[in-house]
């Protein structure tokens, strides 16, 4: 695991940010980046934006639960910085590995 | 900007519309219906849709098709297609592992799949779309029930390109109702809506959260393939197929035409019983001139379908359950499709819900298709106040895996997922030096993969030869929000890759193409191990010269000091010395020759198999 992905930096927050504010994060983020909403753009950018919500989604799956949260926050703590990346596609094969951690 | 149609393709009737100055409009059909029963019948001449072949369909029930939905992207071996085919007055066969419909039409035997049915109702509802708005349609969104899979959902669409249309969405029904609730009913605040929506065929259960936002998140769907007003009206059939023959000695079975009659009656009488507390039944001249007359009570039709309508309730327990949000968190109920009108329905899930008052404000027999409206016309790009900021978070109706060791089935996406997404995972070989993996694509929520539907499969061979456990092989899952789904699996060793699309027809492998990716494989196998093997050979070759060359340096360089000495050197000595230099270079070139011949490549005794070769070659989650 060589990129690890910042799922705050994604949705935009801080860490100590609250339920509330995942919540209306993610629902922000989605109307900016899920495909749908991207009728009259390019296919290009409804890729680039697919990739982002597909992310982002990741996120707002791990931060809205409580024990996830607690999870990843544990090994966020144990990542440098410059480890740590907004960039959409370190969340699929990090995200499976996780999730699989709740069966 | 394309116009954009939303059309409710339901088991019993269809219904069209379109989202236009704001608001969605239902289009009537040329009989000014806003529904179009889902039927097609065939006759010597035409074929009729709608009214005119739901009215054949006593005259000509073999050649009149009706509830074809329920045999849409289905195995024909399905234990449910098999009751649904003793159900239906035309012939069912197999073809292709698939039902297939059998017609007499302008006198010839013609064979129809599923979908082909569906293209010609959607061809309809697109012409009665076309002559209400006097323009060209060209693209749609299409309701199916929440539970629908991949293959049904991808038919789906296969049957609406076959109608000259654009599938923009293939789209759940209670997702559709969520965005009519949405864009009818704006809430300022975020709340728990369970739609429950009984029709003619099936139930479908979702559990949405609306957001002040716009956004809603469907966070889980349940359903029931096989429950609906046909199934109450089976009921009601058999009941009163069971009283005549009492009364006659008359056996109604095999009279389609007596059955179909009888049936209309039935449901005739369920409706009415959704307001009086008792009807008659009647047909005239029901069987060889007897007349059918008989009375029920709202009572005695509640008694009869009581365990179906119990039923009703298990999709709500398990959305609940699926969504980990107690019943008393559920903001608003709302009960949509035409057999929530049933009254003992709307009692038991008020009940359910500890007596809570249910929302039945939406329009139970339109709330489908506006959803579909609202959806097309956000989706082609309409830029309308109201549906500003609307977005339908859906998920994904299955999960979706991968068949791992020991045929268990392994879920990349799972299932209730929101879409688009995107999922990876590392899987690893089973055996020694094994030649390549058969990646083979399930959806469905059951352990054993069999045991799930089979959506595709490929295989990656020419893996370098390794122990097993050792190879990395990343299989990646990618799901757009039109349940297009991109398969891929890359050997991280060898960097070989293959990319499947996931389509309606199984890219199933013939026996011939297994055995050719078999030899192909079996190729790369012997190719890699004799590469290794003539590489292990020259290395050591290399290195015995390599010593060679040190000893003989050595000998040389002896050589060199005595030859430097001095003249007090005795000829013996000279002569010692060249000895042992002939010497060392003897050691040397047959240490050499040796070693050429003793490195042969090992070679693979396998024989080049078939099917059951490829198929052992299994993954493993890492």
């Amino acid at each position: 695991m060589s990129t690890f992905p910042d799922y705050y930096k994604l949705l935009n927050i801080s860490q100590n940010a609250s339920v509330d504010d995942i919540k209306t994060a993610y629902k922000k983020e989605s109307l900016k980046t899920h495909p749908d909403r991207l009728a009259n753009a390019t296919p290009e950018q409804r890729q680039a934006a697919t990739e982002k919500f597909q992310a982002v989604a990741d996120a707002y799956y791990v931060l809205s639960d409580p024990t996830r949260r607690r999870e990843y926050d544990s090994l966020y703590s144990t990542r440098r910085p410059q480890e740590r990346t907004a960039q959409p596609d370190a969340s699929a094969s990090f995200f499976a590995t996780f999730a699989n951690m709740f069966g | 900007m394309p116009t954009a149609i939303g059309i409710d393709l339901g088991t019993t009737r269809c219904c069209v519309g379109i989202w236009r100055n704001d608001r969605v409009e239902i289009i009537p059909n040329e009989e000014g219906n806003p529904f179009t029963p889902s039927y097609v019948s065939f006759t010597e001449t035409e074929w009729l849709i709608g009214d005119a072949a739901m009215r054949k369909a006593a005259r000509d029930p073999s050649n009149t098709v009706f509830n074809v939905k329920r045999l849409l992207g289905r195995a024909f071996s399905d234990p449910g297609i098999q009751a649904d085919i003793a159900h239906v007055p035309y012939e069912v066969f197999e073809k292709d592992m698939k039902p297939h419909i059998r017609v007499r039409y302008r006198g010839n035997t013609k064979e129809f799949s599923p979908e082909e049915v569906f293209s010609l109702i959607l061809t309809k509802m697109k012409e009665i779309a076309q002559s209400y708005l006097g323009s060209i349609v060209t693209s749609a969104v299409i309701t199916v029930p929440a539970h629908f899979n991949l293959s049904q959902r991808q038919t789906t669409k296969d049957a609406g390109t076959m109608a000259g249309l654009k599938v923009l969405r293939v789209l759940s029904e209670t997702s559709a109702c969520a965005a009519t609730y949405r864009v009818d009913r704006w809430n300022a605040r975020d709340h728990n809506v369970l739609i429950f929506d009984l029709g003619g065929g099936s139930l479908s259960v979702s559990l949405v959260t609306a957001h002040e936002s716009g956004v809603l998140d469907v966070q889980a769907n349940a359903g029931d393939a096989h429950l609906g007003g046909e199934d109450f009206d089976d009921r009601l059939v058999q009941h009163f197929s069971a009283e005549f023959k009492r009364n006659h000695r008359v056996d109604l079975s095999g009279n389609h035409r007596a059955l179909r009659r009888l049936r209309i009656a039935c449901e005739r009488a369920k409706r009415t019983l959704s307001s009086a507390m008792k009807t008659t039944v009647m047909v005239d001249g029901l069987y060889e001139g007897i007349d059918f007359e008989t009375s029920l009570t709202r009572g005695s039709f509640e008694d009869l379908c009581d365990d179906l309508f119990r039923r009703t309730l298990d999709p709500i327990d398990s959305v609940l359950r699926d969504a980990k949000i107690h019943k008393s968190q559920v903001d608003e109920v709302i009960l949509v499709g035409g057999s929530t009108r049933i009254p003992r329905i709307g009692r038991l899930v008020s009940e359910f819900f500890d007596g809570k008052e249910l929302n039945r404000s939406m329009n139970t027999d339109e709330a489908v298709t506006c959803g579909a409206a609202i959806q097309a016309a956000i989706l082609a790009g309409a830029t309308s106040e109201k549906t500003q900021g609307v977005l339908l978070l859906d998920v994904a109706p299955v999960s979706l895996g991968i068949e791992t060791t020991g045929g268990a089935m392994t879920p990349i996406i799972k299932r209730h997922s929101t879409v688009p997404t995107k999922k990876s995972q590392m899987f690893t070989t089973t055996s020694n030096n094994q030649p390549g993996v058969f990646v083979q694509v399930y959806e469905g929520v059951h352990a054993k993969a069999k045991d799930n539907n089979l959506v595709g499969r490929f295989v990656i061979s020419g893996l370098s030869p390794a122990p097993r456990g050792v190879p990395r092989i990343e299989v990646t899952f990618d799901m757009d929000a039109n349940d297009r789904l991109v398969v891929s699996a890359t050997d991280k060793g060898s960097g070989k890759s293959q990319t499947i699309s996931i389509s309606s027809d199984v890219r199933g492998l013939s026996r011939k193409e297994m055995e050719a990716m078999s030899a192909e494989a079996e190729g790369y196998y012997r190719e890699a191990a004799e590469r290794k093997a003539a590489k292990k050979s020259l290395e050591a070759y290399a290195s015995s010269l390599e010593t060679a060359i040190v000893e003989l340096q050595n000998a040389l360089g002896r050589a060199t000091l005595l030859m430097n000495a001095g003249k007090d050197i005795s000829a013996e000595v000279y002569r010692h010395r060249q000895q042992a230099m002939e010497e060392a270079a003897e050691t040397a070139m047959r240490k050499l020759s040796g070693s050429a011949t003793s490195q042969q490549g090992e070679r693979s005794g396998r024989r080049v198999s078939d099917e059951k070769y490829i198929r052992s070659w299994q993954l493993s989650p890492v």
